[in-house]
């Protein structure tokens, strides 16, 4: 990550070309974490504007996690999701010009089972249920292989605490989950 | 599956949009509170106690101006947002370090903006900057001060008092094609020191000595050599020499104020001193003697582009004057005098590498040190 430090760096200092190469390692991944808790991609394409727009805004305070701005990112995209209104707004005036061309169903299709065996909509569900940082401590060590001890600064609470939350919300989760995996099969199941 | 991935056109977009605010010059954003490490945390007390100071008499002076104006209230809001609360997450019965930023506002957030804010019983100090063309109005009610108002052509600063304790409430005007932040930074108000009495300064002899005047005096400013910076350990921007020209013996105490001239105008307005705590007012003032002929320094420092780069932006500008009051804190002293002092061709970070208060500001300077051949009490 020395090249991303760098890469850092040289952004504060307006170097647009080390901008860019942030931009183009963390995309996919911000855009994956909006996903995570919108269901519109139009939406997700909002907040993971908004969060790279909030990542330059506040170039001064990111906190660096091993060396990368990734895990900020994703966690500033969900604060964004959680808090659209308020947050989005400061780049609405950006964000508004944007198309919104995802809003067809196609698009929306090959989204629709984001990571492996979870039901992208019983997810974002059961992610709203939880709190902000719970939501990224489950997001961010089960799905991008961050250990909780790692993002637990970026939360403001000690990797202690963080350990604890984990396993306390992904236990909240898995209630979340089942119940309603089971009423999906019970349905298919009168189906057949 | 593959993972989604974004490669939309938006994102394409995105990425232009963040790449020209990237290669923007640096304007206003950034940090602006740092500690800097080259100052002990006990020379903060002095600037503390001075930006205190300024502060009331802002905030006299603003009160006496809406008294007298009566009419300042602002129009409604035309589309503008429900007022954000802006709270620190500190406890309200802590002590916030001097310098800590409560709010923070930018263009990006647009040109009518209400907010209340809770200072948690600490003072406030306010700091607009703008780039662009337009006109901006700042007004805080509900604590004990406004924050004043102008127009802005191709960059402007302001600053002003705001509330203490309680609610205060912030409404921000601007023309929408400006580019502009506004910061309210939080300060400790330093109870505890009690400015001493100044004593009457005397010779070695005991004899008492008068205070100088701008009549006594001429003064000179002089770039410091990098062969001087380097013994020093860092690089002052220069020194402002001070020569009694009288046939008398004459005493200057405290610190001159300084600011930067553009046309004979003072530019900004956080023109801050820095104070040797070992000879400030506050450990009661030493006074040095100038004898007829003698001369006494201050030191001026203020950031230039390049400087702490790391600390962030800079506003840079080119000046080529500076404005020296010595009455500025010995009003009661019988110390005057003024004098526009050539500075050559300098260029100046307008907006402080730090930002909004005291040593954070402009332009700071030290307290008179004497020449070796001078006496001092």
């Amino acid at each position: 990550m020395a090249d991303e430090q760098a890469d850092w760096r040289a952004a504060q200092a307006h170097d647009a070309d080390a901008f860019a190469r942030i931009f183009d390692r963390h995309r996919d991944a911000v855009f994956r974490q909006a996903l995570r808790v919108m269901r519109q991609p139009a939406d997700a394409e909002e907040v993971a504007s908004a969060a790279f727009f909030e990542l330059w805004r506040k170039r001064s305070s990111v906190q660096l996690v091993g060396g990368s701005v990734r895990p900020w990112l994703l966690v500033t995209a969900l604060n964004l999701a959680r808090n659209s209104h308020r947050s989005r707004l400061r780049h609405e005036v950006f964000l508004r010009r944007l198309e919104r061309e995802w809003r067809d169903d196609a698009g929306l299709d090959a989204f629709s089972r984001i990571d492996d065996a979870v039901d992208r909509e019983s997810l974002i569900a059961a992610l709203k249920r939880l709190s902000p940082q719970d939501a990224a401590l489950v997001t961010m060590t089960a799905l991008d292989g961050y250990r909780a001890s790692e993002i637990a600064g970026l939360l403001g609470i000690s990797p202690g605490t963080a350990r604890v939350r984990l396993s306390r919300a992904l236990a909240r989760l898995r209630g979340l989950l089942t119940p309603m995996t089971e009423a999906h099969s019970g349905s298919q199941e009168v189906a057949r | 599956m593959n993972p989604p991935s974004w490669n939309s056109g938006n994102a394409a977009k995105v990425r232009e949009e963040l790449l020209r605010r990237v290669a923007e010059p640096d304007t206003v954003d950034g940090p602006l509170v740092r500690s800097d490490p080259r100052r002990s945390v006990a020379m903060q007390w002095p600037a503390i106690l001075v930006t205190a100071v300024v502060l009331v008499a802002v905030v006299a002076l603003s009160l006496v101006a809406v008294r007298l104006s009566g009419d300042r209230e602002l129009p409604a809001t035309t589309g503008g947002s429900s007022p954000a609360v802006l709270q620190d997450s500190s406890p309200p019965e802590q002590t916030l370090p001097p310098g800590k930023v409560l709010g923070r506002f930018t263009s990006e957030d647009g040109p009518n903006q209400d907010h209340v804010l809770r200072p948690n019983g600490l003072a406030l100090a306010t700091q607009f900057i703008c780039t662009g063309e337009g006109k901006y109005s700042v007004f805080t009610s509900g604590g004990t001060g406004e924050s004043g108002d102008g127009g802005c052509s191709g960059g402007g600063v302001g600053a002003g008092g705001g509330g203490v304790n309680g609610t205060s409430h912030v409404k921000i005007r601007t023309d929408p094609d400006m580019t502009w932040t506004y910061t309210i930074v939080g300060f400790t108000p330093p109870k505890h020191i009690t400015p001493r009495p100044i004593a009457t300064p005397t010779t070695t002899g005991g004899e008492p000595v008068p205070y100088c005047t701008g009549d006594d005096l001429s003064a000179r400013f002089d770039r410091i050599s990098a062969a001087a910076a380097s013994a020093i350990g860092y690089e002052p921007s220069g020194e402002i020499t001070f020569t009694n020209t009288t046939k008398r013996t004459c005493a200057l105490a405290g610190y001159p104020e300084v600011r930067f001239l553009d046309d004979g105008k003072p530019l900004g307005h956080n023109t801050m001193n820095q104070i040797d705590p070992r000879r400030s007012v506050v450990n009661g003032l030493r006074a040095v003697i100038l004898a007829p002929g003698g001369s006494a320094y201050s030191q001026v420092n203020w950031y230039k582009p390049g400087d702490n780069k790391q600390e962030g932006p800079c506003v840079a500008r080119a000046v080529t004057s500076v404005d020296v009051d010595l009455h500025y804190d010995l009003a009661a002293s019988g110390q005057t005098g003024r004098f526009t002092v050539p500075i050559g061709r300098a260029t100046a970070c307008l907006n402080g590498a730090h930002g909004a208060l005291g040593k954070y500001g402009q332009i700071m300077s030290t307290v008179f040190v004497a020449y070796s051949l001078n006496q001092e009490r």
